[in-house]
């Protein structure tokens, strides 16, 4: 049974949880009781739990707005297109700084120019050689030093690999020698882990057609890749951390990988099944996922490596197809990853880079 | 039937199967055809450019198919030797130094030096007259149409006492190269499509090819003399009515009733190839110079250089010398 003193002292204690308390004299308040103690510290419990559980629930909203997932999620096999950039004419190649902070697309038609983005696809500059008209210069692909951030963008039509500083400076060309006469055609671009530069030559017949590796600045010649024959118009180039090289090459319809000695040990081929290639052009590695753009199949299909070069990358699957929606393609060609795990495809016929994420 | 000799009769019919793929492979990649060439005929190399049942396009290819022809012979020739949106060919072996040119000009840019006063002032049919490449392209002027859109075909059809100027024909590369390959001079289809001839023409392929030149004046191909002796009937499986073996005698047709001869077979001398390019032409014809030409179909005329060689009148003096 409550008694007087005790009903009394649960109606201050009430009103002192609703904030009225504050208005009382505390000497004018009576003692509690043992057991209203208690219960105020119930209260005062359950109140902080709904507080604390109220403001992780705000925590995490807000987060979610702000776009970042702070919430651990299972990694999946393929990306998701995110957005495009537009303004460019039939883009060939594309390559991203060591930083990430800057996007170089090639354009092959209007006035031919290498276009500079930044990560979020405005347009900050442009890079052109010195002299050549619009249709006399022809950037296809380009690659970024890991250690100078130089800029190199191949350009078969002036026999050329012209280089320019990070600030978009017009530096130099580099003209290495043909494999049998006059100068080499450059086409695919990429860096090794050692900071060599390597090429693909594509000048001549097919029995001259070949991986060249120069030294970090492009002066000489170091080796070459592939014997005679062994490549018909090869493309895009990738190199591991290890070295091991994957060449795309495109018109035998498949992806030869070397070791770093330069041996041929494996090969991704032509074919019509799950995970065959049709005409292969770009290519990049990111983590343990090599990426390769089928360009008549207007996909770009994901391998999963190993970690040895000697076994055959495992088959993903593929995104995109063809159209000119969201995420279709219209004969994508080439193909970079930034840093942040950002995925740029080229997308040549509907005149936009894609970008993809996981 | 004992089973040993039904076990060699069934090892008999597959050798004879691989035999007559053998030969087919090895006839379709004889002519550079590109899809082909060193890869034979096999399911896998059909697939790249064909789907059976999902094809998006004629001809069961799986994308359109001047986009798809581009992909390798368009800017930047990523697959080819020959860039026939900016007239370049990369064949080392004519390269001297910068881009050879296509001598079936582009179908974007050209690289002849239409305005070679070198070139317009040599007479006779002589080839010795030099006709210098453009150290960089210049934009065609006009050009046949590889854009599936439809386009007149002039003089197409047989001679008519009623005027007739030609057919509308939709056309794209595949109109006229055969891109499997099929023993022609530069794939070339006997009967281009939709051309309405009744015979082909027929133009052997050379063993050595020579795409480009350092010379436009000099259309002769010595590894091609075929080219030279039947190339104007080839045209003519389309442009029916421009084949004349004499330039003074009427045809009887209501609009190509006089012509210049066309029909010549030797090297140097008038044939379609000896003044015009197949793909596109950046010559530069005044519009005063063409106001007066007999217009087809109400056409107004213009500047175009209708795939001449040269600009303005260097064509009619590359053989009349003026006095």
């Amino acid at each position: 049974m409550t008694t007087e003193k005790e009903s009394s002292a649960a109606v201050a204690d009430l009103l002192h949880d609703a904030g009225e308390a504050g208005r009382a004299d505390a000497a004018d308040q009576p003692r509690l009781t043992d057991a209203a103690r208690k219960r105020r510290r119930r209260k005062i419990a359950a109140l902080g739990g709904i507080g604390v559980a109220l403001a992780i629930v705000i925590l995490i909203i807000i987060r979610a707005l702000s776009g970042s997932n702070p919430l651990p999620s299972i990694p999946s096999e393929l990306p998701h297109h995110v957005s495009d950039i537009y303004g460019v004419n039939q883009p060939m190649g594309v390559a991203v700084s060591p930083s990430g902070d800057r996007v170089y697309v090639t354009e092959s038609e209007g006035s031919r120019l290498v276009r500079v983005f930044d990560s979020s696809g405005h347009q900050i500059g442009t890079l052109q050689p010195n002299s050549g008209n619009g249709s006399f210069r022809l950037p296809v692909y380009v690659a970024v030093s890991p250690k100078t951030e130089e800029v190199f963008v191949s350009d078969r039509l002036r026999e050329a690999i012209d280089v320019y500083s990070p600030s978009g400076k017009y530096l130099r060309a580099l003209r290495p020698p043909g494999s049998s006469s006059g100068k080499a055609n450059p086409l695919g671009l990429a860096f090794g882990p050692e900071g060599g530069l390597y090429m693909t030559d594509v000048g001549g017949s097919r029995q001259n057609h070949r991986v060249l590796v120069l030294g970090g600045s492009g002066s000489k010649s170091l080796r070459t890749i592939g014997s005679r024959g062994m490549f018909w118009f090869p493309n895009g180039l990738a190199v591991d951390g290890k070295g091991d090289l994957y060449v795309a090459d495109s018109n035998d319809g498949r992806v030869a990988i070397f070791n770093p000695a330069g041996k041929l040990v494996s090969a991704i081929a032509r074919g019509v099944g799950e995970g065959d290639l049709a005409l292969p052009r770009g290519i990049a590695i990111s983590g343990d996922r090599l990426f390769v753009v089928d360009t008549t199949a207007q996909t770009v299909k994901v391998f999963h490596l190993h970690g040895n070069v000697a076994e055959l990358p495992t088959y993903i699957g593929s995104f995109g197809g063809e159209g000119i929606g969201n995420g279709q393609f219209r004969y994508p060609n080439g193909i970079a990853i930034g840093r942040n795990g950002r995925i740029y495809v080229t997308d040549r016929q509907n005149a936009r880079v894609q970008v993809w994420e996981y | 039937m004992p089973r040993a000799t039904w076990r060699i009769r069934r090892a008999a019919v597959v050798v004879a199967c691989y035999a007559v793929l053998l030969i087919v492979g090895a006839g379709a990649s004889a002519d550079n055809g590109p899809h082909v060439q060193g890869q034979g005929l096999v399911p896998d190399t059909c697939a790249v450019c064909h789907r059976v049942h999902t094809a998006r396009a004629p001809h069961l290819l799986r994308t359109p198919e001047t986009d798809l022809c581009y992909t390798c012979h368009g800017a930047a020739a990523a697959g080819a030797s020959t860039d026939v949106l900016d007239g370049v060919g990369y064949s080392s072996a004519e390269r001297t130094g910068k881009p050879g040119a296509l001598r079936g000009g582009g179908f974007k840019y050209a690289l002849i030096d239409s305005a070679a006063s070198s070139g317009q002032s040599s007479g006779g049919s002589d080839p010795g007259g030099v006709v210098p490449v453009l150290a960089s392209g210049a934009p065609v002027t006009s050009a046949h149409s590889v854009d599936a859109s439809s386009q007149i075909a002039w003089g197409n059809g047989p001679i008519s006492a009623e005027a007739n100027y030609g057919k509308a024909i939709s056309m794209s590369c595949g109109s006229c190269h055969d891109p499997h390959g099929n023993g022609n001079y530069r794939i070339l289809r006997p009967m281009p499509l939709e051309s309405g001839a009744e015979s082909g023409v027929t133009i052997p392929d050379a063993v050595t090819k020579v795409y480009t030149t350092t010379n436009y004046w000099d259309v002769e191909d010595q590894y091609a003399p075929a080219l030279i002796t039947d190339i104007s009937a080839w045209c003519a499986t389309c442009h029916t009515r421009y084949l004349s073996s004499t330039s003074y005698t009427e045809s009887g047709d209501a609009v190509f009733t006089n012509r210049h001869i066309t029909s010549q077979t030797t090297q140097g001398s008038a044939n379609c190839i000896q003044c015009h390019v197949a793909h596109g032409s950046n010559a530069s014809v005044e519009e005063g110079l063409s106001t007066g030409v007999h217009s087809p179909q109400g056409v107004a005329a213009g500047p175009g250089s209708r795939l001449l060689r040269i600009d303005d009148k260097g064509t009619c003096r590359m053989c009349h010398v003026e006095e």
